[in-house]
């Protein structure tokens, strides 16, 4: 595969889930990242659309996993071109198989690694940073009936902390979409690829660590700003029921994960239970 | 509707669409993430903080809601538009406007699923242009995309519109209890999101340290 091939199909992996269907999924998407790759191995005669249409068969990963799968497949098109005529049925049926070996064994890594962790990551690192400026111009819901128009935001300091919470997410997003091509590539059509491509028990090991110490940190640090402000300084928007609400909250959350619900549950529970005590009391 | 007003909406719905096509179809950058919509929004607008406010209060409140397989997540970034269109542009209060943005959210992904659906269709007809031009599978990509984005706008549009005449009636109607309970219950969302987050990370990383 060209250097100029390999390129664009990493950016049309962009566009991977395009065209996601339920019947098929992501088949669209990887017949279209892969086409590049198909006319440098077939051309443009009937061969190439045979090719693509074998590629218009169910398929679905994760996106930024899909670098290992359309780089086996480009080798694997390649490999069965070269195959005298009468292996060329064997091969056919061999690329479907691993295809969706391959898909299914990455697609598992990738959801934990970046939809279960880098995105919550992300978040926590953007707060994290914006610290004291997030504390006093967001976190003070003090009046709810009309946008406040706030004129002392630090711009620089959002603007860091986006950035720094892009890039975490990104930087690892776009490098395995790009390196994992060359990988897949160079796997020669084995059904293992991905999995041994990097130590991803250890990677996730450790991004489940740092997220709960971030997402602690952030709470706490949420916490005694509210609970600082009411005890030491008598301010009355971080009055009790304040902390109350924070209270019962961070009890309702839990009861909603005890039992498999969402936050989403949680907010329309509290709600309920907000409407319920008004009426009551 | 003045024309300004009218021009603001749309142009607000038609970023919001656009940004929206990143958590699937183009890029997945996380432009579409709640809280780069929600400052983008509120750095145009000039009111960053409503837009940062619900960015957070979306993605606290939509993290644990994962797009895996097939599962269509209620959409965080339109939730987050909708609710910052509702509050800046239409002057609907905040915790109100919150609530409707998560129905919009919520409602876009039914939408989604109905155009996941309905595209179901498509896999015959590319399969037979591919068989004349193989260069077909191209034009069915940027139709599929250009269909997501303008399907994304109107149903912003209409439903931006349709909620805030809805919520400009209601909200004056609604018992004092209940409209206290919506305040409290938007004072609620962060510390929801961020003790389930907790809850859940902590949950994930003593699964790892049995590991």
């Amino acid at each position: 595969m060209l250097d100029a091939c390999k390129r664009r199909i990493f950016w049309r992996s962009f566009l991977i889930q395009g065209a996601w269907n339920y019947e098929r999924m992501q088949n669209i998407g990887f017949a279209y990242s892969l086409l590049p790759s198909l006319k440098e191995t077939y051309g443009d005669g009937p061969e190439l659309r045979r090719a693509v249409g074998r590629h218009l068969e169910l398929f679905n990963t994760q996106p930024f996993m899909a670098g290992l799968v359309l780089g086996m497949a480009a080798r694997a098109e390649e490999l069965m071109a070269a195959a005298p005529e009468q292996e060329k049925a064997a091969h056919e049926e061999d690329i479907r198989n691993t295809k969706s070996a391959m898909a299914s064994a990455v697609a598992a890594i990738g959801d934990r690694l970046f939809w279960g962790l880098l995105r919550p990551l992300s978040l926590l690192l953007t707060l994290v940073l914006l610290g004291p400026a997030l504390l006093k111009n967001v976190f003070t819901v003090s009046e709810y009936s009309a946008p406040a128009h706030v004129s002392h935001w630090n711009l620089w300091l959002l603007a860091a902390a986006l950035l720094a919470g892009f890039m975490l997410y990104n930087i690892p997003a776009v490098w395995l979409r790009w390196r994992g091509l060359s990988h897949g590539y160079e796997c020669q059509g084995s059904r293992s690829c991905g999995i041994d491509f990097l130590d991803w028990h250890s990677l996730i090991r450790k991004a489940r660590f740092t997220g709960f110490l971030l997402s602690a940190a952030l709470f706490v640090l949420v916490l005694s700003f509210f609970t600082g402000r009411f005890l030491f300084r008598g301010d009355p928007d971080y009055g009790l029921h304040s902390i109350v609400v924070v209270l019962f909250s961070a009890v309702a959350a839990f009861l909603c994960k005890r039992f498999g619900g969402t936050s989403l549950t949680g907010y329309m529970v509290m709600m309920a239970l907000f409407t319920a005590a008004f009426i009551i009391f | 509707m003045e024309a300004g007003l009218f021009l603001s909406l749309t142009g607000l719905c038609a970023l919001a669409s656009f940004l929206e096509l990143d958590a699937v179809y183009a890029g997945q950058f996380l432009l579409s993430r709640p809280l780069v919509v929600g400052t983008l929004l509120g750095l145009i607008c000039g009111d960053v903080k409503t837009g940062v406010q619900f960015g957070i209060w979306t993605e606290f409140l939509l993290l644990d809601q994962l797009p895996v397989g097939g599962y269509v997540p209620p959409s965080g970034g339109v939730c987050a538009a909708s609710a910052f269109i509702l509050a800046y542009l239409c002057m609907l209060p905040v915790s109100f406007s919150f609530l409707l943005g998560i129905i919009i959210g919520k409602g876009y992904s039914h939408m989604e699923s109905r155009l996941r659906t309905w595209r179901n269709a498509w896999n015959r007809s590319v399969e037979k242009d591919v068989q004349d031009d193989a260069g077909a599978v191209n034009a069915w990509m940027f139709k599929s995309i250009a269909l997501q984005f303008g399907a994304g706008f109107v149903f912003i549009w209409l439903a931006v519109q349709a909620l805030s005449l809805a919520g400009a009636y209601a909200w004056p109607r609604l018992s004092e209890e209940l409209r206290n309970a919506v305040d409290l219950g938007y004072f609620a969302v962060p510390w929801i999101g961020m003790a389930s987050l907790v809850f859940t990370l902590y949950a994930k990383a003593k699964a790892a340290a049995h590991a």
